[in-house]
Parts: structure tokens; sequence; C-alpha cells
């Protein structure tokens, strides 16, 4: 049971990788230029093996393109969740004092209330555009890797190896960077994962409500947008892309879920 | 035990006040000195923008001035004019408000109504297919995105079956709650079950179990008696937190089902730049998780004697 | 040995770890009686199998355990053969059990009276108030102070002595016929174990009832049980009488168990004590070999007790040996 979940978690996320990179020559069509009104509203058939949005554009093909953006956000958008959550976390747990109290409070907050609206937020003040949702979407999930790295921090402060490093005067940098972050790598690694997921959701989410990724970019959350108005005579539009989504995110929660019985069978890392 | 009360009190007023302090910052500071967006569309700030932003938000002013303007404006209920609306914040959220707590408080009692049994089941009968298969569950709750599930559901329901109204508030009817609160509900009830599970068996596992047992009592007894009440303090932080969660949580799904709450009032004012408007919101929604968190953490002083007779 | 007599009649107890035919046992044939109003103490390292078989004889067994052979008579039933019903109405009321960790065995949320209210109420069907009076009285009967007070209080509130007293006045709140303690005393402070097995013993000689007492300290054992059974891998190996068993011991485990005793008096020319001890580690469930279990630690083991297992050999009076070498 618990292979399972890496097993079909790897298989998924490597499918959608493959798709991203090798979307031009896997999509029939063009995600946006081949755009005939004509063929608008088509149902599953051939040659639209999905059948065809509002404006004639073919379904598979937005899907295939669309994993390229969300993989890249997802990707993106974690790498900062992670940087800065690990930044905050390893300084916090290594110099403790008020700067630890302080990271910790903000932490608490951000864990509190959904991602989504401090993104938001963010939005209004930076306007609208892909650069502002990289940075909104960027600077407002990195609780969790804040989180795990303080406590790995903390518990390994008082190793040996960490007092040795320090009697030998290496520089509080290259302890904090060198010597106790690989430890922390483990636990990050499941929590990365599942971020990327969490981010394309996200993206998907602002997208949906006309927030994110601006169409005519094919982004999955935009399709389902769109889709809504559709909805009775053309539902395809809504289950396909929802599908793409729903895979890929349970894709990274199993991957996450797989790795970290992987590397922490016991659960002795708490998030 | 009232010393507990008060300081847990204490603590959430300050996580509040550190709250307001960020939200102030982040609206009132930074606009005042990044005046030019990021936006990567490079959409500039254009004239009426800076004006709104002048006269609204007081940037010409220092810092300090405006923090204790603003604070001074929050403990009398002012929370500015929303530039869109032209109307003060405070009347527009209390208008707002009730529609996304209806829509909370359903969606969190579907999530237990549903998660609890669900998890007590995949529980008793531990490692069967029914365990597996409801976890399988659970886990495709997690990743489902809402808005997915919601329109799925609202094309079967609604649109196919003709059982419950497509979207809109109705008027506040009982049929129109019924698919936005599923669509909230659905993770949380994933949540809740797997938490349920793990606490149920964790219960069972336990010494006094044993000791319930070897005494005579009927199984039925030991469930009720034993294992129902000490499972049930570890379930209750999970049900407080989403529920606390809710009012931010149900942005997308208000949107997409047209349910005219706090959420669907965030994206219109985010979409507009009606910075007050946002502000408030975004308050409003950091207020409640704290209100219900600090409640659930003092339900534990009461509830649990170890907390309470230190 | 008239059925009368005995209280508890164990024969040829087997217990299996997990469902499968071939599943290893954690308990071998395992055959014993205990006598009404007797102490009968069962001694044994971890892993022997001696807190399995006490779970057996109340039918507490959970699986992955399951018996697989023989029978636990109980006066004139097989417990093994009852089915849940009937084994609760014993449970309790009949058949008690004290464990070894008192602060996990309570639930942390009720109060302690209430918990020793629960055996009247479900075995002498008093209303609450009334069993909540019991209660005091039972917490007096244990020799706890102040049992009004201590019957409010949380489990969490009470010392490690307290709250194993607080399971002996559950256990025998209804005078059962037998008392199953097993490892009372060794979560507790030194000073307080011996407080707690005569408080023990004092009780159950007032109600008449019988002891099953494990644990691996054997000079406790010998010191206040009447019989004593020894277990090694799964098996009883050797059974006498409480006060020979520490002057004469016949099994060479047994030898090697009174040996490690650390004992004042004897020290060597340099003034330390040797501490004696049997060479070697038990072998876990599920790779014990054929023949006697205990031959990869004896001094006298041969090829024949690699071969068979050893019978038990009856000694005169009560008592039996399992060795071919024994002596």
């Amino acid at each position: 049971m618990r292979r399972l979940n890496l097993q079909v978690g790897l298989s998924i996320v490597s499918m959608l990788i493959i798709v991203a990179l090798l979307a031009p020559w896997l999509a029939p069509f063009h995600p946006t230029e081949y755009a005939d009104l004509n063929n608008a509203g088509l149902p599953p058939g051939s040659p639209f093996l999905l059948g065809t949005d509002e404006q004639g554009r073919d379904v598979l093909s937005r899907i295939l393109y669309g994993a390229r953006i969300s993989l890249m956000v997802g990707l993106v958008v974690q790498s900062m969740n992670t940087l800065v959550g690990v930044t905050l976390g390893v300084t916090a747990g290594y110099f403790g004092g008020w700067w630890d109290e302080l990271v910790q409070g903000l932490t608490n907050l951000m864990l509190a209330v959904p991602t989504i609206v401090f993104a938001l937020a963010l939005m209004t003040i930076l306007g609208p555009g892909l650069t502002s949702l990289f940075v909104a979407l960027g600077l407002t999930d990195w609780s969790y890797s804040c989180r795990i790295s303080r406590a790995q921090v903390l518990s390994q402060k008082s190793q040996n190896y960490v007092q040795a490093a320090e009697t030998l005067g290496f520089s509080k940098a290259h302890i904090m960077f060198r010597e106790i972050l690989p430890n922390v790598a483990g636990p990050l690694v499941v929590v990365a994962t599942m971020g990327v997921g969490s981010a394309i959701l996200s993206e998907a989410s602002l997208s949906f409500i006309g927030l994110g990724v601006v169409p005519p970019d094919p982004s999955w959350g935009g399709m389902l947008a769109r889709a809504r108005e559709q909805l009775m005579g053309a539902p395809w539009i809504a289950i396909y892309p929802g599908l793409a989504l729903f895979f890929t995110v349970l894709g990274f929660n199993m991957l996450g879920d797989g790795l970290r019985d992987l590397l922490d069978p016991q659960g002795r890392a708490n998030t | 035990m009232a010393m507990l009360l008060i300081r847990r009190l204490m603590q959430s007023a300050v996580t509040l006040l550190a709250s307001i302090l960020l939200i102030f910052v982040l609206f009132s500071v930074i606009p005042g000195s990044f005046v030019n967006s990021l936006g990567g569309d490079k959409r500039n700030i254009d004239a009426e923008f800076k004006a709104r932003l002048q006269t609204e938000l007081h940037i010409d002013e220092p810092v300090p001035q405006r923090f204790v303007r603003y604070m001074s404006g929050l403990l009398r209920g002012d929370l500015g004019k929303s530039f869109a609306m032209r109307r003060p914040v405070a009347d527009i959220l209390t208008e707002r408000l009730p529609a996304s707590l209806r829509l909370a408080v359903a969606a969190t009692a579907f999530a237990m109504f549903l998660g609890v049994p669900l998890g007590f089941l995949a529980a008793a009968r531990q490692g069967s297919w029914l365990d597996a298969g409801t976890m399988m569950l659970a886990i495709s709750g997690l990743s489902i995105p809402a808005f997915w599930f919601g329109l799925l559901a609202m094309f079967l329901l609604s649109l196919e079956l003709r059982w419950l109204p497509t979207f809109g508030y109705g008027h506040g009817s009982f049929v129109n709650l019924v698919l936005p609160a599923m669509t909230l509900g659905v993770a949380p009830m994933a949540l809740i079950a797997r938490t349920t599970r793990a606490a149920v068996l964790q219960t069972m596992s336990a010494d006094y179990i044993r000791t319930a047992r070897s005494k005579g009592a009927s199984e039925a007894r030991v469930v009720t008696g034993h294992m129902a009440r000490n499972a049930f303090v570890l379930i209750l932080t999970t049900i407080g937190l989403q529920f606390g969660s809710m009012l931010g949580g149900s942005v997308i799904v208000e949107n997409l089902f047209s349910w005219p709450g706090i959420g669907a009032l965030l994206t219109q004012s985010v979409s507009q730049r009606d910075i007050p408007l946002v502000q408030g919101c975004v308050l409003l929604i950091i207020a409640f998780f704290l209100t219900i968190n600090t409640l659930v953490d003092m339900a534990y002083v009461i509830i649990d004697p170890r907390i309470r007779f230190r | 040995m008239s059925g009368i007599e005995n209280i508890l009649q164990v024969e040829g107890l087997s217990i299996a770890v997990g469902s499968k035919h071939d599943s290893p046992l954690a308990a071998e044939s395992v055959t014993f009686n205990v006598k009404r109003g007797e102490i009968f103490g069962m001694v044994g390292e971890s892993g022997c199998g001696k807190s399995i078989c006490a779970l057996a004889v109340s039918g507490l067994l959970r699986s992955p355990l399951r018996t697989t052979a023989g029978r636990v008579m109980f006066e004139d039933k097989d417990i093994l053969a009852l089915n849940s019903r009937e084994i609760r109405q014993l449970r309790g009321g009949r058949i008690a059990m004290i464990f070894q960790e008192p602060m996990t065995a309570l639930n942390p949320l009720m109060r302690v009276g209430d918990q020793i209210a629960e055996m009247f109420v479900l075995h002498e069907r008093l209303s609450n108030s009334e069993a909540r009076r019991r209660a005091v009285a039972a917490l007096e009967q244990v020799q706890v102070p102040s049992p009004e007070q201590r019957c409010a209080d949380y489990p969490h509130q009470l010392s490690g002595g307290m709250r194993q007293r607080v399971m002996i006045a559950i256990a025998m709140a209804c005078k059962p016929a037998l008392l199953i303690a097993d490892e009372p005393t060794t979560a507790l402070d030194v000073t307080i174990q011996a407080e707690i097995i005569s408080l023990v013993l004092e009780l159950c000689q007032q109600s008449g009832t019988a002891v099953l007492l494990i644990s691996h300290d054997l000079g406790l054992v010998a010191e206040t049980c009447n019989r004593v059974a020894v277990m090694y891998a799964g098996r009883i190996i050797e059974e006498q009488r409480g006060d020979l068993i520490f002057s004469s011991p016949l099994h060479p485990y047994t030898r090697g168990l009174v040996a490690a005793l650390p004992r004042p008096g004897r020290r060597l020319a340099g003034g330390q004590k040797p501490l004696a001890d049997i060479p070697g580690l038990v072998p876990p469930i599920g790779q014990r070999a054929a023949g006697c279990h205990f031959v990869p630690r004896c001094g006298r083991a041969d090829a024949k007790c690699k071969q068979d297992v050893p019978q038990a050999t009856q000694l005169g009076g009560d008592g039996f040996v399992r060795c071919f070498h024994h002596g």
C-alpha cells in the first residue's frame, strides 16, 4: 500500500514532465492560433480527440500546452517558496531570540489563512500579470518549509558535528548552509514535492477567477473558467482540463506521501 | 483555569495586533513607496489611481501618523471607504458576512457528518479493502480542485438531474446552499476522515482500553465510554481549524457559485484594485480565523483535565 | 488434582503470532494450574511468553496473536470456547487483571472514582451514586488516604504508587476468584514495590482470591509465591514450590537465574563481587530450533537435547522439570 503511493505518484509526475516537454510535438493543433469558430463547441471525436472549446480551439492541444504552463509555474513558485522558507527557518532556528519569535509568529499567521487570500492581497498591490503572479504565489506558501527547517536546525544544533564546526571557527553561514542543511534535505524534499502540486492548484485557482494567466494562453484554470459558461452544452470543456489538474495534483501529493514514507517511515519529522 | 483562559486571550490579542500591523504595512506603506506596479503587462499606475491613493490612504503623510489614523479608525469601526463602491467598507463587510457564515457552517457540518463516520469506519475495519478504499477517497478529496468538483457537481446535480439550482444565493433558501456547501466541504471532509481514523486507531490501542476490556465492559461501552471522548479531543482541533479557514477558503467556491459572500467580495475588489475593501476583507478573514482558533484552544482547557488541573 | 481444587487449569496452551498455518509460536504446550486461594508465580525474561499466556487466560488476546491448541479451564468452563458475551461476564467479576503501567492503564479523561465505580455498575448493577460510594470504600481498602478527594481526582494528579493502588481497587472491587498480576511493581519505585505487593497479598488472602503473579523478578516471586513456574522461550521448563526454587533449582536455566542474582556476602580477593550471567540471548519468536530451546546457552547440552523436546519429569511433591540433564 505504501509503495503504491510512490510508484503511482512518480509515474504521474514523470508523465506530466514528458508531456510538458514534448507538447509542441504531441499536440495535434496549435493551442491558440488554430481557432476556427466554425468548429466551436464540438464534442470529442475525430480529429478533435477531446472536443473543441467555445472558440473552436482543440481542447487536447490546449491541455497539453497547459501542462507546460502549470509545470513551469509550479516549479518556479515552489522554488521561491522553498528558498524563502528555508532561509527564514534555518536562520530562525540557528539564531533564536527575537528573530525566531518573529518568524514563528509570522509562520503561524501564514498557516492560518489560506494562501489564496495572501496571494490576492499581494496581487492587488502588484497589479495583474504573470510576474505579479509569481511573486504573489512565491511569497505566500513557505510556511511548511520554514517550520521543518527550523525544527531540524533546532535538533541538529546541539549535535556534536555542529559544535565541532563552531570550535574550528567556521563562519555561521557556512555552518548553517553547508553542515546543517544537508540533513534537513529529506523532509524538505517531501514538502517541496507536495508544494509543487499546491502551487499548480493555486495558479489554476487564480486563473479561474480571472487573476492569473491571461487568455489566450492555455491555463487549465482559465479553461475551466470559460467552461462554466458552456457547461450546459459542452461539458467536456469542463471535464478534461479538470481531470488533468486533478491527476497532476494527485500525482504530486502521492509522490510526496510516498517520499515521506520512504525517507521517514516513523513520522519523526512533524509538520 | 481562569488564568489559562486569560493568557490565551492575550496571546490572540497580540497576534491580532501583529496582523493589523502587517496588513497596514502591506496596503498602506508598500503602495505608498512602490507607486509603480510590477505588473508584467506594464499596466502602470494611472493618475487617477495615484490620486485615490493619496486621498484615501494619505500616502503623503508620514508613516506613524498614517498608522495612528488607521488604528483609531479601526477602533471606531471605520475601515475606510471603498474605491469602487464609494461606501464605508465596514458596511459592505457586514452585509456580505452572513452569506459566508452560512456557507462555512454548512460546509463544516457536511465535512463533519460525513468525515467522522468514514474515518471511524476505516479504523474499525483497519487493513481491509474498506479501509484502503476510504483512505484513497480521502486523498482524492484532498487533491481534487474544489472548482472542478463544483463544476462537475453543478453539471450533474443541477443541469442534468435538475435537483438543485445552478448558482446564486436564492434569497437564502436551503437548496441553493447544498452545492456550494458540498464543494467547499469536500477537502475538509477528507482531512477530517483521515484525522478521525488516526485518532481512533491511536486511542483504541491505548492501555486504558485494555483495562476497560479487562473490567468486563462490552465493546459498545468501551467505544462510547472510553474511546469516543479521547478520540474526539484529538479531532476537535482539525474541525476547528477547518472551520476557521473557511472564510478565506471560500474565495473560489463563492466565485463559482456566485455566492454573495466575503470571498467573492475579495475577488471583486482585487480585480478592481479597491485597496480599502481588500484590506478590510483580509483583516476580517484573519480575525475570524483567530477567533475560532482561540475558542478551540479555550475549549481544550475546559475539556482536557490534564490542562485544567496541573 | 481434583477440578474443584483448581480454579485455573491450563492444558497444552499454544499461542501463535500470525494467521498462517506455520506461524511461529510465542507459547508452546503450556500446562499449569492454580489452586483456589493460591499464589502462583510465572517467571521468565521478556519475550518468554508469560504475559501472552496471561492475556489468553482472560480472553484478551488480539490479532495477530491467536491460540492454536489447548484449553484454559476456569472453574468448569473452557475460556477459549466461550463467546465474547460469556467471557465478558467473567472478566472483571471473576477474573481480574492488573497491569504494569498504571499511568497509561487508566483513562486520562475520567475521574478516578468513576473508573472504580464502573466496576460496580457493570457487575453488581448498582446505581451511579451507590457505585461511587462503594468506590470510596474501595480506595479506603487499598489504604489510600482521603479517599473522597482522591476519587474526584484525575489519574495524572496521582503518584505512580497511588495509581497502582487504584488499579488494585478496581481489580479487587468485585472480589474475583482469580487475580492476574502482570508485572505489577516493575514500573514503581523500589521503596513502594514492597508495599504494593504486600497489599495485594493481604487483600487476596482476605477474599480468598487466587493470584497468578507474572514477573521477571525471580527473587520477588520466590519470596511471595506458593508455587513457581519458570518459562523460557515459550515453554515452562520447571515448576516447583516457591521456597524450593531458590535452594534447589533443577533446570540449568533456573540455576543460571538463581546464580545471577546479586547476593550480599562473598567477595573476591580484590574486593569485587562476581556477577554470574547466562551467556547468549533468548532466541526470538520464529527463530527457535527443534529440540530444547535452551541448547545454545546450556553447559550440559548434548545431541539428544538438540533433537528431542524434553518432557516433564515429575518430582516428588508438587512440581516438574523439563530437562534431560536436570539436577
